[in-house]
């Protein structure tokens, strides 16, 4: 009993792998295990770690989202372009934020109205807003204030400010996922849309909020984002949404949607970011991170495969068993 | 006997004199074909009604209709004696457990119980109490099962145990239960009768949707009878005999298609020994050539599982002989090989390709046929005259032969699917359900097809849910029944009656 | 938009026209877009032009053959993209090395069938999902084209392959023959042979088909090797093009191959498309891109431009396809 709930926590695997990782890793360099080592780790992975956060929602309710790299690059721009036209913090935050999400909403709102797949829907917001974002900059870099420095590398009460964000952010995303009706049914609708439907669920709105969602955090993201970097450089964002579903799915969210795991999501960005360290020591061209990326996740691919293929052959021998018995009996 | 009038049903010992749910003619039509009609019966609380009848008898749109999710298309439906327009299940308290189960796997089953009514706030989900409402309605069931289980995890009698206890949270007056006792074991169909039991002495009302007669005769009070969509019997099931039930369930020949069916030779052309999987046990039986053999059962007999895996799109343990020499490696491409298909049941997600041209779905089984040859691969010279060919012989009525089959009739899309496999020239023939949901006319040409293949030379073997079906085409019907072959009647012996009971009969034991 | 209420004989008379429009949803927009631009500008009409347009998008037109067969059987090839990149720098790496352009060509060919492979055997043979099991081995594909590259064009180009870039026939550029020669062969399997039949098939309804008795599993892996070879081929293309094997050169291409393909009117659900449509769908881009880029456009109002057209262009070819049941 103990263990079926137990092993039914989706994350327990990445986590497991991430001790591994974190044990391999102590024993090529001791210097690994530090608390400042480990803080610079969690700050390193903050960014990825945010959206997957919001990711892990859309994907759990059946949908995908591979814009946010350009949610990420439009709201840097945008902010970056208003600072240095009005230097006003207030204006640049309030209006980045309220564009980032609004990027998202459009994105759940064209998903739901027009029903095409969430994977061409996105991948023609990417195209539009990445557009958008360098046409607003004219293709230049932008540096920002120093002050803004204080959120990337600044402390609050001892803990780096990014990794504040994280835990703020992961707590409102924790609990919006398992203590709301609003989180019952994004899992809802991802195992199945139908029933959902037919059961009276809020499908369009609900759809529409994960989207929303997941452009607010990548808002966030961005600025802190901006913040470490100190500056707005073309290029950014590239590629990031795949190191971002790759957190979620490595977390033990399932790319099919209704099932998965908001902590895992968070450890499986750690996770990503460990795996960078680890070819760091080993002094590792830098080009080789994607190739181990990609086979760490074709590898939780497969094993996550290999044991749904296990379980189904063990429930196809119980119900031989149990026609065997009622033969038997009868 | 036949018994029409709804006012027989005033002798309930629960003296109400107002129904809690009637219908007055009710009728329900599809694109113009009529799928019920003239339905009239009333349900008085603390009263279990069955609603009997074979599949595609119109069962299934009676209670979709009675539970809101399909509109009348005529006739009324009155709640207390009150006509109501449009009926808002939820707000009167009817619930439903369909057949096909509406939960959520990934959820747990406190979630899935109270996803319509989450208890607490909208931002703070009270899930102690949702787990304590699941826990209460489970342990009124007298089921143990972990509120906080996934329901993928349990398997499907627990399933649909939970559907029940769902339901139960929202009927308050009316409860509609469409063959809830098919995945349950017997244990826990003891229960489910005794929750009817108390449920009843609560004065809510149950509609029970059976094949199962010991059930009905066990649980219900009353009884409306459906075939092809009429209502040819209701009353109190005290006045009937089980024999009499079956027989107006089944009824006599609808337009007389009985057919002359040839003797068939002496040469075995398929056997199988004591094929067993997770679906069946120990199937045993041959066919000849010229023989048609009937399987008859119901619903989860495992007759459609028997069918793939002879045909090798399933694994078993045991023996398949074709033509009298054991097949080694039993799989799809050697069954073709060896003269075999599969007609299957489902044409729409098994069978057909519904976005390809007809001609494509003729040829889909033999695509290399009509390959031309000279060109060494290129080309589909024939293919168009081959598939034509079909469409004649088969009499399928279509606007174009590239036209995409989804538009086509059931009746016409089922013989596109036969006609697909006459280009590989079987010997032996596995139908499964050849004419559901199919026209009167084009169900005759159908079956005889089925009696000119057989006396042209081949083995078929048709499982039907359709008993009628069987007893006009088969020499032989195998009676399936929960996994296993449960009896064998020769054409002589045919007794519908006695085939319905053997099959239906929910306790173990022979017929 | 289908007449289905219409009587036989009256529907049988717009079938034709509602027919054209609904098979080739994207032909009328490239055909305004033709107009339009040949009105704007007066460089687009021209030989130069269309020899440069026909030649900078034979690397797209290549690959967008192999993601139409993808697509066709259901699925989905992220990695096509990246795998044109390492291909692309392997076989300059060994034609660097050797001066052999026809070796340079198998290396190609080859390490595209070697992605192909892994990708079918994944997908189609154990039954991973298309999306991520694709986004993976795309993700290696990029990282192995920057480590063997490390990060900068291969140096080395035979002298005849630049020719090659160069070269015209009939006032089309050699590497287009390239892609058109492969468009027609691919159209001609498709539509003629067993195999491209039963992709179609699997594509349109994966159980029926094995009812059938058509192995999915073989097809599946068999589009996926293809477009593997395909992306490779488009590699050694893309050297041709830009008279260097650049390590990012496919990283880009997955929006407007993709785009291509949907665009033309290949469903994303499998079992209805055709090579003529993907055609006609990077036509449309290329028509755009080229136009845009004639009349001064930025590459990043660019970028907008054709989201909303692949946004547009998709949701109008689903529309139709959905009106058909």
């Amino acid at each position: 009993m103990l263990k079926g709930s137990f092993s039914r926590q989706k994350w327990i695997a990445i986590a497991a792998a991430t001790v591994v990782l974190c044990g391999l890793l102590t024993a090529a360099s001791p210097a690994f295990l530090t608390l400042s080592n480990f803080q610079g780790i969690l700050i390193q992975s903050s960014v990825t770690a945010i959206m997957a956060i919001g990711m892990t929602f859309i994907i759990l309710s059946g949908g995908i989202d591979i814009s946010i790299g350009a949610i990420l690059f439009f709201t840097s721009a945008l902010f970056a372009q208003l600072m240095l036209d009005t230097n006003s913090y207030a204006l640049s935050f309030s209006v980045a934020m309220a564009c980032a999400t609004a990027l998202g909403a459009v994105n759940g709102f064209l998903v739901i109205r027009f029903r095409m797949s969430p994977l061409i829907t996105t991948l023609a917001t990417y195209s539009i807003y990445r557009g958008m974002a360098i046409h607003l900059t004219g293709a230049q870099n932008i540096p920002v204030p120093r002050e803004m420095g204080f959120l990337g590398n600044g402390k609050i009460l001892g803990l780096p400010v990014p990794i504040i964000l994280l835990l703020v952010v992961f707590c409102i995303g924790l609990y919006l996922l398992t203590q709301t009706r609003f989180g019952v049914f994004v899992r809802a609708i991802g195992n199945s849309q139908r029933s959902a439907r037919e059961t009276g669920l809020p499908v369009a709105r609900v759809t529409m909020a994960v989207y929303a969602i997941g452009g607010f955090v990548t808002g966030i993201a961005a600025l802190v984002l901006l913040a470490r970097v100190g500056g707005l450089q073309s290029g950014i964002g590239i590629g990031i949404e795949f190191t971002v579903i790759a957190a979620v799915i490595l977390g033990g969210t399932k790319l099919t949607g209704g099932a998965g795991s908001m902590v895992g999501s968070v450890i499986g960005a750690v996770f990503l970011v460990l795996i960078d360290n680890g070819l760091n020591l080993l002094n590792a061209s830098p080009f080789i991170y994607d190739v181990v990326r990609g086979g760490v996740l074709l590898a939780a691919v497969a094993f996550d495969r290999i044991s749904a293929y296990r379980q189904s052959r063990q429930l196809k021998e119980q119900r031989r068993a149990r026609l065997h018995e009622a033969v038997m009996a009868g | 006997m036949l018994q029409n009038n709804p006012s027989q049903f005033e002798t309930s010992g629960k003296s109400e004199a107002t129904p809690v749910l009637s219908v007055r003619h009710l009728k329900k039509s599809f694109s113009g074909k009529t799928v019920v009609n003239d339905l009239s019966f009333d349900l008085y609380p603390g009263e279990a009604l069955a609603l009997v009848g074979e599949n595609g008898a119109g069962k299934s749109t009676t209670k979709n209709m009675l539970c809101g999710l399909l509109q009348p298309s005529g006739g009324t439906i009155l709640i207390d004696g009150q006509e109501v327009e449009y009926l808002d299940a939820d707000e009167q308290g009817i619930a439903a457990v369909h057949q096909e189960l509406s939960l959520f796997g990934t959820l747990t089953v406190a979630e899935n119980m109270c996803i319509a009514h989450l208890p607490g706030r909208p931002a703070r989900v009270d899930w102690p109490k949702a787990d304590r409402i699941a826990r209460d309605q489970l342990s009124v069931l007298g089921i143990e099962i972990d509120p906080a289980m996934l329901v993928e995890e349990l398997g499907a009698g627990k399933q649909q145990i939970v559907e029940i206890a769902k339901a139960l949270l929202q009927a308050s007056r009316v409860l509609i239960l469409d063959e809830p006792t098919t995945s349950l074991t017997a244990p826990e169909r003891e229960k489910l009768f005794e929750i009817i039991e108390t449920l009843k002495e609560r004065g809510i009302a149950i509609i029970f949707i059976s094949h199962f007669m010991e059930e009905i005769y066990r649980v219900c009070d009353t009884f409306v009878t459906l075939r092809d969509g009429q209502q040819v019997g209701s009353g109190r099931l005290s006045d009937v005999g089980q024999p009499e039930l079956e027989a107006m369930m089944v009824g006599r020949a609808v337009g007389h298609d009985a057919h002359a069916v040839a003797e068939p030779s002496s040469e075995e052309m398929l056997r199988v020994e004591e094929l067993s999987s997770e679906d069946f046990h120990d199937i045993s039986f041959s066919v000849r050539r010229g023989e048609i053999v009937g399987l008859a059962g119901l619903m989860g007999a495992g007759r459609t599982e028997v069918a793939e895996s002879i045909y090798g799109l399933r694994k078993t343990t045991g023996r398949i002989l074709v033509k009298g020499e054991a097949v080694s490696a039993v799989n799809v491409r050697e069954m073709k090989r060896r003269r075999v298909c599969y007609v299957t049941e489902d044409r729409r997600s098994n069978g057909l390709f519904l976005n390809r041209p007809v001609r494509e779905n003729l040829t889909a089984a033999a695509i290399t046929r009509f390959v031309r040859r000279m060109v060494a691969g290129i080309g589909f010279a024939g293919e168009r005259k081959g598939a034509a060919e079909v469409v004649s012989t088969m009499k399928i009525a279509l606007p174009h032969i590239e036209n995409q089959v989804v538009e086509l009739s059931g009746g016409n899309q089922q013989k596109v699917l036969l006609g697909r496999w006459m280009a590989t020239e079987p010997e032996i023939f596995l139908f499964d359900e050849p004419t559901k949901g199919v026209d009167i006319g084009a169900k005759f040409e159908i079956h005889r097809k089925i009696v000119d293949l057989a006396a042209g030379g081949a083995a078929v073997v048709i499982a039907s849910s359709d008993l009628l079906e069987l007893l006009n085409l088969s020499h032989r019907i195998l009676v399936m029944r929960k996994g296993r072959i449960a009896g064998e009647f020769d054409r002589s012996d045919f007794n519908s009656v006695k085939i319905i009971s053997m099959a239906a009969s929910s306790t173990e034991g022979s017929a | 938009m289908y007449p289905r209420t219409f009587p036989y004989p009256a529907s049988i008379m717009f079938a034709p026209i509602f027919k054209t429009a609904r098979i080739y949803p994207a032909v009328p927009i490239v055909l305004a877009l033709l107009a339009a631009f040949s009105l704007l500008s007066p460089y687009f009409l021209t030989a130069g032009n269309i020899e440069a347009a026909l030649a900078s998008n034979s690397v797209v037109l290549i690959a967008s053959v192999g993601m139409t067969l993808v697509l066709l059987t259901g699925g989905i090839d992220l990695s096509i993209a990246t795998v044109i990149s390492v291909s692309a720098v392997m076989s300059g790496l060994v034609m660097g090395a050797t001066d052999n352009v026809p070796l340079g060509f198998l290396v190609a060919a080859a390490v595209g069938a070697t992605f192909g492979a892994v990708n079918g055997a994944l997908i189609g043979v154990f039954g991973l999902a298309p999306f991520i099991t694709t986004m993976a081995t795309g993700l290696i594909a990029r990282g192995l084209a920057f480590v063997y590259s490390e990060g900068v064009a291969i140096k080395g180009t035979p002298y005849w392959m630049l020719d090659f870039g160069f070269m015209s026939f009939l006032g089309i550029p050699a590497v287009a023959w390239v892609a058109l020669l492969i468009v027609v062969l691919a159209a001609i399997v498709l539509s003629q042979t067993t195999w491209g039949r039963e992709v179609m098939l699997v594509g349109s309804n994966r159980n029926a088909a094995i009812h059938a008795g058509i192995s999915a599993r073989t097809v599946e892996f068999s589009v996926y090797f293809v477009a593997g070879v395909l992306s490779g081929v488009a590699g050694f293309v893309s050297i041709a093009n830009l008279g260097n094997a650049i390590p990012g050169v496919g990283d880009t291409l997955l929006l407007i191959i993709i785009g291509a393909v949907v665009l033309g009117g290949t469903s994303m659900n499998g079992g209805e498309g055709s090579i003529l449509r993907t055609v006609i769908g990077v036509a449309l881009l290329a028509t755009l891109t080229n136009g845009l880029n004639l009349l001064g456009i930025p590459f990043y109002d660019q970028l907008i431009v054709q989201g909303i057209l692949i946004f547009l262009g998709t949701w109008l070819a689903s529309t139709f396809s959905r009106a058909r049941d």
